[in-house]
């Protein structure tokens, strides 16, 4: 049976709070072969996208249940930035909120420009290269 | 799941909280998910503004909840207008509640945008750069239906809300 439930200890506070597993998840891979899944299924435990070391990463990959295999993400060797959000919708007349997947790099370019390049994940699993500027809002 | 957020509605001279509201239906009664038919807008009427705030009850291991935006879609019809506090420019920071008015509003003066903003329009802590990475609220979504005399009965002004998270 798979968990649906993953340990979290908040680092701010010591407090444990409970992380549901998501449709999609996170897997950070390592240059050195190892591997940080958002939810490890062996230890029970959910990692924030801020204990990725980016220093150290080779690639980002987003799985599903559906999509083992998921979306491989090579992160540029110069230097950039990974990015990874859920953009949360609520629209007129629902009282459930959609859930899009975000994920990408930015860099700052020759000039000090701060280029972002997203995909999204839609609620079909249908993706999207989106062009948005830092902080959101489509170009 | 992650992060559960609700949306709460503020009522009356004494703030009265209706959480996890079901719509935000517009009308003549100061009251959270009242019935728009049964106390409709008289054309040359403005409904009773809405306040409302987004309020996050548990992190769920996400460490932060930000770039809040509201937007509206549908046809006002006539002259009627969706006025709101939200805005990406020139932002009045955290309103203090008063009790919801059917006057032209004195806080949302603003024509809601029609399509989603390109940045956040609704603050955190008075500020559209806010963030939240505890249990808290936003700042007040004040909003009100203004109409003309001559304003048709029956059109729908539909407001979108949206919010991002990094777990």
């Amino acid at each position: 049976m798979q968990k649906t439930d993953f340990i979290f200890k908040r680092p701010e506070t010591g407090k444990t709070e409970i992380a549901k597993r998501e449709r999609w998840r996170w897997v950070a891979h390592y240059k050195n072969g190892t591997k940080l899944h958002q939810f490890d299924d062996e230890a029970g435990i959910f990692h924030q996208f801020r204990e990725i070391d980016q220093s150290k990463i080779e690639s980002f990959q987003m799985v599903s249940d559906q999509n083992p295999e998921g979306i491989n993400l090579l992160i540029p060797p110069n230097g950039a930035d990974l990015i990874h959000f859920y953009r949360n919708v609520r629209l007129a007349g629902r009282k459930d909120w959609i859930k899009l997947y975000f994920f990408g790099w930015k860099i700052k370019n020759q000039r000090g420009r701060s280029i972002q390049k997203l995909i999204c994940i839609y609620p079909n699993d249908k993706i999207a290269l989106v062009d948005e500027l830092e902080g959101g809002g489509a170009k | 799941m992650a992060a559960t957020i609700r949306i709460n509605e503020y009522n009356g001279a004494g703030e009265v909280e209706t959480v996890n509201i079901g719509d935000t239906d517009m009308g003549s009664v100061d009251q959270a998910n009242l019935d728009p038919i049964a106390n409709p807008i008289v054309p040359g009427d403005n409904s009773f503004e809405k306040w409302q705030k987004l309020e996050v009850v548990a992190m769920g291991g996400s460490s932060k909840i930000h770039n809040l935006k509201v937007w509206r879609t549908g046809a006002l019809g006539g002259s009627a207008a969706h006025k709101t506090n939200a805005r990406e420019a020139s932002y009045g920071g955290a309103e203090t509640y008063a009790e919801p008015t059917d006057d032209p509003s004195t806080v949302a003066t603003q024509n809601i945008p029609t399509s989603e903003p390109s940045g956040a329009n609704l603050g955190i802590g008075g500020s559209l750069a806010g963030e939240l990475t505890a249990v808290g609220y936003s700042d007040y979504l004040v909003h009100q239906i203004q109409t003309d005399a001559g304003d048709v009965a029956g059109s729908t002004s539909t407001l979108n809300c949206q919010y991002d998270e990094v777990a």
